[in-house]
């Protein structure tokens, strides 16, 4: 691939960086593995580029590279991070305070997030990105209404997430 | 507003990242990837390759007796053509992997590419311990292969006693060794593979669940 492309490429991802920035967000606990990850996902989109038509948007193409990296091909030792306690682990993430009533109640709904699983991670990733059940769907490889059917078990696991935090404090 | 609601609404509105510039997008193009596909990709080539050597290194003895020709022309074949078919199979559905697939598909490419190598390891386990029992038997019988020409038919039951107790004892050792190679096999597994595929392995279950309404 000649240098054009890669500037091209490096335009359109220095572009529309933050919905992989989102990804890793809500895949990573610290931010050197948030780097780790993105750079990641930028070698796997940037190795699928050639494929690259143009017929769908860029962003929803990288997306759904972005997240089969998170889900299927990036492997940390950081991982190993999920194991450890919660509020440890979140003391490294230096994304933002939370000062207000709100900004609490956001933490929490943060930390139960955190607590899903990989799958249940990118069905939330998609929902908070307002994409519609059939792209959620086709994104996974399943049908859409078990998406819809999925997505409202996840909703009720993250209320009670919340819930049982409440009652550990 | 729920919980997730509240979360849509902040999420939207959070441009709050790390901003890297085009530079260091460029810079990343160039990095080698920690991708597990290139874990996996890396260890089925090493397996492949030590199919290949040990087909290689594997003793030929020259013999003029016709049996041991026909042997070696059929362990030739055998020897060449199914790793040449392992490794074909192997870049066909490497090929296969592509990360803008669905989840699922992705998930079970990589699979297949993990399944076509352990099926190549359990053909060559099987091809060198059947090699194993062959050449077990023509040693019990009796060196060079002469008891397996004319001589055979004069000293009848000496040397089906001999083949008898041969054959046996060839199964024993073949059954053990088969037991071992089993259980190094399924370690050697657990190990590699387990490590690098333990996640994939409870996402893909977890996809198949929901699909299952589960």
């Amino acid at each position: 691939m000649n240098k054009n492309n890669e500037i091209e490429f490096a335009r359109l991802l220095e572009q529309h960086q933050n919905i992989l920035h989102k990804i890793c967000k809500l895949y990573t606990y610290d931010i050197d593995s948030h780097k780790d990850l993105f750079q990641e996902m930028v070698i796997q989109i940037w190795k699928a580029y050639p494929n690259f038509k143009g017929e769908a948007k860029f962003t929803t193409w990288a997306y759904r590279i972005g997240l089969n990296t998170a889900i299927s091909l990036y492997r940390s030792s950081k991982h190993r991070i999920t194991t450890v306690n919660w509020d440890i682990s979140l003391e490294n993430i230096t994304y933002e305070d939370y000062n207000s009533e709100e900004e609490q109640q956001l933490q929490q709904i943060y930390k139960a997030v955190k607590q899903l699983s990989d799958i249940e991670k990118a069905l939330i990733y998609m929902y908070l990105e307002d994409k519609d059940y059939a792209e959620i769907a086709e994104t996974l490889g399943i049908s859409e209404v078990n998406a819809r059917v999925k997505m409202n078990r996840i909703k009720t696991k993250i209320k009670n997430i919340i819930a049982q935090q409440g009652g550990n404090k | 507003m729920n919980e997730l609601d509240l979360l849509k609404t902040h999420w939207q509105k959070d441009q709050d990242y790390i901003k890297f510039k085009k530079e260091d997008i460029l810079g990343m193009l160039h990095k080698s990837s920690s991708s597990i596909v290139k874990w996996i990709f890396i260890i089925c080539c090493l397996e492949l390759l030590l199919g290949i050597l040990l087909n290689v290194a594997f003793p030929t003895k020259h013999n003029p007796n016709i049996y041991f020709k026909i042997k070696q022309v059929l362990i030739d074949i055998i020897g060449y053509s199914i790793p040449i078919y392992f490794i074909y199979k192997f870049f066909t559905l490497f090929r296969k992997i592509k990360s803008i697939n669905n989840t699922k598909l992705l998930l079970e490419n990589i699979a297949a590419v993990r399944n076509n190598a352990e099926l190549y390891i359990s053909y060559n386990l099987l091809f060198y311990t059947f090699l194993m029992i062959i050449q077990s038997i023509e040693k019990l019988v009796g060196s060079n292969g002469k008891y397996f020409g004319d001589d055979f038919l004069t000293h009848g039951w000496t040397y089906l006693g001999i083949l008898i107790f041969g054959l046996l004892t060839a199964i024993i050792f073949t059954s053990l060794t088969i037991l071992l190679a089993r259980f190094i096999f399924k370690l050697y597994y657990k190990i590699i593979y387990g490590f690098l595929l333990k996640k994939l392995n409870k996402n893909y279950e977890e996809l198949v669940a929901i699909e299952a309404g589960e």
